[in-house]
């Protein structure tokens, strides 16, 4: 016998009102309540002139990517997509408008479809009803879309049933159950991150609506007898153990379906199934007391290996990287990362790091790393820096946000000094070994990294060092921002950062330990590391403690209302100096306050989909006499701009 | 053409108050909180301090001490500095003359510092052929080998007074690691000069050098008993015997101690 399937949509439809029903449709003979990780993407063939991109972008996206065509569309049009796609909508009515009559002038094209291609997916939405059914069904159609035809039935067992007979499987009425957008069209071909921002948003949207329909049907008695796992092949049992863990505890419909749809996620997001398919079924253990359900979990396991290159641009530098990554190495999750990057700044990089979800989590990782890497600080302090170490790190997002634990080594060696370096620079050239504890908080809600128009940004560092080695200092720092949207595309954003590096041995501090401060994407109308104790106007020492602050008013510019482009005005400003052990410590942070370098200006800021770009007019206040200005024009390219 | 001229005048002057606009900023210049070092003597960096039971300021690499000798030797006044590390300098070997950011004197550059120094009357010696450069040579093999090798290549000296020396202010395990190097390094320098190094034929080698050193000496305060004044060879040859000699004595491996205690007048 066919199963009556309460399709994919069922997760992310409107479950406010779909939660009795869904229930009463189990009730009154559903087998399954058929959930999937992905969510299937329709779009419209009328709305884009590049389908095969955007069916590519979707899969991309990890959705499936569906093609809907309107009654005056001839169907031919999706002959050259359909091996691509995974499901075929035909449209029976002109969307838009409820309560229209199924048109039978559709129905030819259905049977052409399915002449063409037997085992596509053809749904057919609009007006159907148990006296069209049999019209579309033996035209070829295999899903309908169930709307008022179940919903308003008056026996809607009957009604279910009938469907079954006809080997046909049921989709919710996305009118009934407004559903994600239709229409994605171009929209999506233009922005890159508009298909997985969308997947998101319709994940968090399902999470929320699931939450309703829980609450709706959280008093019924279900438990879960047994789960079956098919397609895994190297994960281990135990991971799938650790994860579906709290649903086996559950014991109410609405324990059973939060559980089970949180660990799907839960190992969705450990990234090593291409899809996940879940299914509650009535069980058919003799022996199992009522209301026990058995979770069938179908899923495809990842590629072990690949390989992912890439450039990054920022602080007056480029860089390009490639890394090569090994999925699932043990079985258990564990991912081993081996990145190099070669770029004009960091001269290179090499890190080996070897990751592992605890008990299946992915907010829970622990991960040990080892690195090298040569720095290359010649422009603004005449000298290079190779740093080699090894890192064993807890990271871990709590209700408050995200922590990362970290204790490790680094063997820190200046060297390379440039023949006409300063003083200064030249005696700090040498090894050093910093072995330290490190705990780093970030709390993050803002819409955007690059240029956010809402939220604020948080980030605390403190660090121990003295676990080993010869560097003994403790160290914080504390970064953060907020923005305000002021309407008509204005916003506001002000930032505010501090750092503390104090010395408990007495001794002066390293240069690699040590702040810097200046730069467009620091403190703007000032160059690269250009404020603070700098030696003959040229080598840029760095300093033990700082203060920095910014506020910046984002203006729309005519015409270009589309485009993430703006006006920008500004004010910035810090100091950052040097301790002198000798001064008590509020002293020394009063000293900030004596010479301050503050600059202003405006600019364009433009933000693409992979960096931020920003040209100011400069205007440099007030500075030191030490201090590198950067009066007129400057250009910035980057991720992360205060 | 009356119009051209017009609006390049024109466009200057815009020029002209722009940058004129310009000029007033930064509004206002406060002091740095920073202060420039203060340099007013050549610094010498060199590995430091000097060996036990010997003048504390004198280096304890020979190397080092050969040219800190001659610096004093010309009377130039200069400043010595303990930095024991060796990165500091561009051939990554100490001592390294610093007199400004961009004048800096490693050790082959330092005659050239003297030279420049002195008064430009001296310059008339440095045609004539020099006797003493075939010394220095003798030196500079003959002498390091045996110097090196009582270093780094007895184990005795090399556990208990060279690592000590070189790598004991680096933290562990870095001491070990650039050590481990820094030996490597030295074995292979001795390599280039010497294909296979054997204890008794280095030190006879430089029993032979320090015969011909005592020889030319004589009696004479100085190398080259004419001059009044020393010179590089001096330098070379108090360098190489005052190291040797300041070096602790362990228990076994003290042949080369002793080859130096024979000859009396150096």
């Amino acid at each position: 016998m066919p199963i009556a399937k309460i399709a994919p949509s069922v997760l992310s439809s409107d479950f406010a009102q779909l939660a009795s029903e869904c229930h009463r449709m189990i009730k009154e003979g559903a087998d399954w309540l058929h959930m999937a990780g992905a969510s299937m993407y329709t779009f419209h063939i009328e709305a884009t002139d590049k389908p095969l991109e955007l069916i590519d972008k979707i899969h991309k996206a990890g959705m499936k990517a569906g093609v809907a065509v309107k009654p005056n569309t001839p169907i031919d049009k999706v002959y050259d997509l359909a091996d691509k796609i995974d499901m075929c909508l035909v449209m029976t009515v002109e969307p838009g408008f409820g309560g229209q009559k199924f048109m039978t002038d559709c129905v030819p094209k259905v049977k052409a479809l399915r002449e063409q291609f037997p085992n596509l997916d053809i749904e057919v939405d609009g007006g159907i009803s148990l006296e069209n059914i049999d019209q579309a069904a033996e035209a070829g159609a295999n899903v309908i879309v169930a709307g008022t035809s179940i919903f308003k039935a008056n026996d809607p067992k009957d009604t279910i049933t009938k469907f079954r007979e006809k080997e046909i499987t049921m989709d919710f009425d996305e009118d009934l159950f407004p559903l994600r957008p239709q229409k994605v069209g171009e929209e999506i071909l233009n922005q890159d991150l508009k298909a997985q921002e969308a997947l998101r948003r319709e994940r968090e949207e399902a999470e929320r609506k699931l939450e309703v329909w829980v609450s709706a049907a959280k008093n019924e008695k279900y438990y879960i007898n047994s789960f079956r796992i098919e397609g895994a092949k190297k994960t281990r049992p135990w991971l799938f153990e650790a994860v579906l863990n709290r649903a086996l505890k559950a014991k109410t419909l609405g324990d059973v379906i939060q559980s089970t749809s949180q660990a799907t996620s839960n190992l969705s997001r450990l990234d090593i199934f291409k899809e996940i398919d879940v299914l509650l079924d009535t069980s058919d253990d003799p022996l199992a007391s009522p209301g026990a359900l058995d979770v069938t979990i179908a899923l495809e396991e990842k590629n072990r290996f690949w390989v992912k290159t890439g450039t990054e641009i920022g602080n007056e530098a480029g860089s390009a990287n490639i890394s090569l990554n090994i999925r699932n190495v043990f079985g258990g999750a564990e991912t081993l990362e081996t990145y190099m990057s070669a770029g004009t700044q960091v001269s290179h990089v090499f890190e080996f790091c070897l990751a592992k979800p605890i008990n299946g989590n992915p907010d829970s990782k622990i991960d040990l790393s080892a690195f090298s890497l040569t720095r290359n600080n010649q422009p603004y302090s005449s000298h290079d820096e190779i740093l080699r170490g090894a890192a064993l790190r807890w990271k871990v997002y709590s209700r408050l946000g995200f922590h990362e634990f970290m204790v490790g080594s680094t063997w820190r060696q200046i060297c390379n000094i440039a023949d006409n370096a300063t003083l200064s620079i030249r005696e700090s050239a040498g090894h050093s070994l910093k072995s330290s504890f490190t705990h780093v908080f970030i709390r993050d809600n803002r819409d955007d990294i690059m240029l956010p128009s809402r939220g604020y940004y948080l980030k605390l560092s403190q660090e121990y060092a003295g676990l080993g080695g010869d560097i003994d200092f403790i160290k914080h720092e504390l970064e953060s921002q907020i923005n305000y949207n002021l309407g008509k595309g204005f916003i506001f954003s002000a930032s505010l950062r501090n750092g503390l590096l104090y010395p408990l041995d007495g001794k002066p501090s390293k240069i690699s330990d040590r702040f810097f401060l200046g730069g467009v994407q620091s403190i703007r109308g000032f160059r690269l590391n250009g404020i603070g104790p700098i030696e003959d106007k040229k080598d840029s020492l760095g300093g033990d403690i700082y203060l920095a602050g910014g506020a910046s008013l984002f203006t729309p510019l005519p015409r270009v209302r589309r485009l993430q482009l703006k006006g920008h005005l500004f004010i910035n400003g810090g100091n950052l100096v040097q301790l002198h052990q000798r001064l008590p410590l509020y002293d020394n942070i009063r000293r900030l306050g004596t010479a301050p370098s503050v600059a202003t200006g405006f600019g364009i800021v433009y933000r693409s989909s992979l960096l931020r770009f920003e040209l100011n007019f400069c205007l440099p206040l007030i500075a030191t006499t030490t201090d590198k200005v950067k009066k007129g024009f400057q250009l910035g390219l980057g991720f992360n701009f205060w | 053409m009356a119009s051209e001229v017009d609006i390049t005048e024109h466009r200057n002057h815009i020029q002209e108050s722009f940058l004129r606009f310009l000029s007033h900023f930064p509004l206002r210049i406060s002091k740095s909180l920073y202060k420039n070092p203060d340099i007013d003597d050549p610094i010498l960096y060199i590995w430091g301090p000097g060996w036990e039971g010997s003048q504390q300021k004198a280096s304890f690499d020979q190397e080092c001490l050969q040219w800190q000798t001659f610096l004093l030797f010309n009377k130039i006044d200069f400043k010595v500095k303990n930095v024991n590390e060796p990165l500091i300098s561009p051939s990554g070997k100490l001592p390294l003359l610093y007199t400004s950011p961009g004048d800096i004197f490693t050790s082959d550059k330092i005659p050239e510092f003297i030279k420049n120094k002195q008064r430009p009357e001296d310059d008339t010696e440095a045609s004539t052929p020099d006797p003493e450069t075939p010394f220095i040579c003798l030196a500079d093999t003959k002498l390091r080998n045996a110097l090196l090798f009582y270093l780094w290549c007895e184990p005795a000296n090399y556990e208990k007074v060279t690592f000590h020396k070189y790598g004991g202010h680096y933290p562990k395990p870095l001491d070990t690691i650039l050590m481990y190097k820094a030996r490597k390094a030295v074995i292979g320098d001795l390599l280039t000069r010497k294909p296979i190094l054997n204890a008794n034929e280095i030190y006879e080698e430089a029993d032979e050098a320090l015969k011909a050193f005592s020889v030319e000496l004589e009696d004479s305060k100085y190398f080259f008993g004419s001059r009044s004044s020393p010179k590089l060879i001096d330098a070379v040859v108090f360098s190489y015997i005052y190291t040797i000699l300041s070096i602790p004595v362990t228990s076994s491996d003290k042949e080369l101690h002793e080859l130096v205690h024979k000859y009396k007048n150096l």
